[in-house]
């Protein structure tokens, strides 16, 4: 007997909330917290000053040399050497979080491409990435799966596996430029010429 | 008196084509050869890892050592091949070969490496390798292009406008590298496989010539070429780092 005058207060009270839901007007959405990030770097200069010189770092850490009197293996050796691997991919993975980050301006005001034409320009790369922000965090994730992959190789101290990951992280930052680097109808040439099939 | 009018008039006829055949005559003309080379041991070339792109890979599987960077390349006894050597400085015009400039992609890499071209010449890009290549020139003044060539058998043509080193790279396969040296005269030549080079018909005269290595970058030489003669004129680089 309690329990059904439970069952009933519940009710009654479940339809006094859908009521007042359905006759107020709606809620005002919470308000926006500030972000607690200081984003002070353009998207250019996490790229110049973090992803490419990690990249080359892990790129070149790796290498088979042939010369005049032989081969030559060329990877990380000593403790040291890991180490500074290790810090090359540290610096990538985490700066594929500082890619996506709301309010990074993609370049100084005012800056242009360095190669009008063959290059988008800031504007309109920040036009592509607004268009589809879905697809820069998706690329960024990418790469930064890529450099996960070379982290893991690195804690192994397992050279092929780091040239591997080398390779995933070339393909993420290509895909990546071709995205939002080059102009999207990069197939026809600039200025006076033309294609040919055979 | 009118034989005598003819025959003033036949001299004066002989002599104006003698003297137009003389100034028809082509000015002469002197030969520039010499040798590039690398003092120092040779400092390798990197293997490249080609398997983000599989069909790149499939076509180098087996084959040792690999697919090789050839950015220094260097005879027994130093000779530098791939420098590009010009005169610098003007020169009266002459004319722009018709024939297009060729550069293949075969293996996934370019063919040649290193050539010149005029200005206003066609550049030929061809795609050998039936996958998707990307073509993107650097270039710091109109000679830019950036197209893509997804299968084999495409060529693309392209008009040389201005004077400069001018990279090609695919954005598909980082590794991929060419340079055109692109000239608005004919005297200019790419160092062999000796690292030796020739350049004919140099108009004779005090020039300044200078050679560029992708590697090891520029050096100039003030020579003297002489009319019907060779004027012979030797480059060392420095000894290099280790690739």
């Amino acid at each position: 007997m309690r329990l059904r005058t439970f069952h009933w207060l519940v009710l009654a009270g479940a339809s006094l909330l859908v009521a007042a839901a359905c006759s107020s007007p709606a809620a005002p959405p919470p308000a926006k917290t500030a972000s607690p990030f200081l984003v002070t770097a353009t998207f250019k200069d996490v790229m110049d000053s973090m992803v490419d010189p990690s990249a080359d770092y892990l790129w070149e850490s790796v290498a088979t040399i042939v010369t005049k009197a032989g081969t030559e293996e060329r990877r990380p050796r000593t403790e040291d050497d890991w180490k500074k691997v290790r810090r090359a991919a540290v610096t990538l993975i985490e700066a594929t979080n500082l890619l996506v980050m709301d309010g990074r301006q993609v370049a100084k005001p005012g800056e242009k491409s360095e190669n009008p034409g063959i290059e988008l320009s800031p504007e309109a790369i920040r036009r592509v990435m607004d268009d589809d922000p879905a697809t820069l965090i998706t690329l960024a994730h990418a790469l930064h799966d890529a450099g996960v992959k070379a982290l893991a190789a690195i804690d192994a101290k397992n050279a092929d596996a780091l040239s591997d990951a080398g390779e995933t992280i070339d393909n993420a930052c290509e895909n990546c430029h071709l995205k939002y680097w080059y102009p999207p109808d990069a197939v026809k040439i600039e200025g006076a010429g033309s294609v040919r099939k055979k | 008196m009118t034989h005598r009018v003819s025959i003033f008039a036949g001299l004066a006829i002989g002599i104006s084509a003698a003297v137009a055949i003389v100034s028809a005559a082509p000015a002469p003309t002197g030969t520039l050869k010499g040798r590039i080379k690398l003092n120092g041991p040779d400092p390798g070339n990197k293997v490249i890892r080609m398997g983000m792109d599989p069909m790149c890979a499939k076509m180098w599987a087996g084959k040792k050592p690999g697919p090789v960077d050839e950015v220094v390349i260097t005879s027994n006894d130093g000779g530098l091949m791939n420098a590009f050597v010009k005169l610098d400085g003007s020169f009266p015009g002459t004319p722009v070969p018709a024939q297009p400039v060729l550069l293949d992609q075969k293996g996934c890499f370019y063919h040649p490496r290193v050539v010149g071209a005029r200005v206003e010449q066609v550049l030929r890009i061809k795609n050998g390798d039936n996958l998707l290549h990307n073509v993107h020139s650097s270039s710091s003044h109109r000679n830019s292009f950036n197209f893509g060539q997804p299968q084999a058998g495409i060529s693309s043509d392209f008009k040389l406008k201005d004077e400069e080193m001018l990279k090609i790279s695919c954005d598909v396969h980082r590794w991929m590298t060419a340079w055109i040296g692109v000239v608005d005269h004919p005297y200019f030549a790419v160092s062999g496989a000796d690292g030796s080079f020739v350049i004919d018909n140099v108009p004779p005269g005090k020039r300044t010539v200078s050679v560029w290595h992708e590697r090891f970058g520029r050096l100039t030489k003030a020579v003297d070429v002489t009319a019907g003669g060779a004027t012979t004129v030797e480059f060392i680089y420095p000894a290099a780092a280790k690739s």
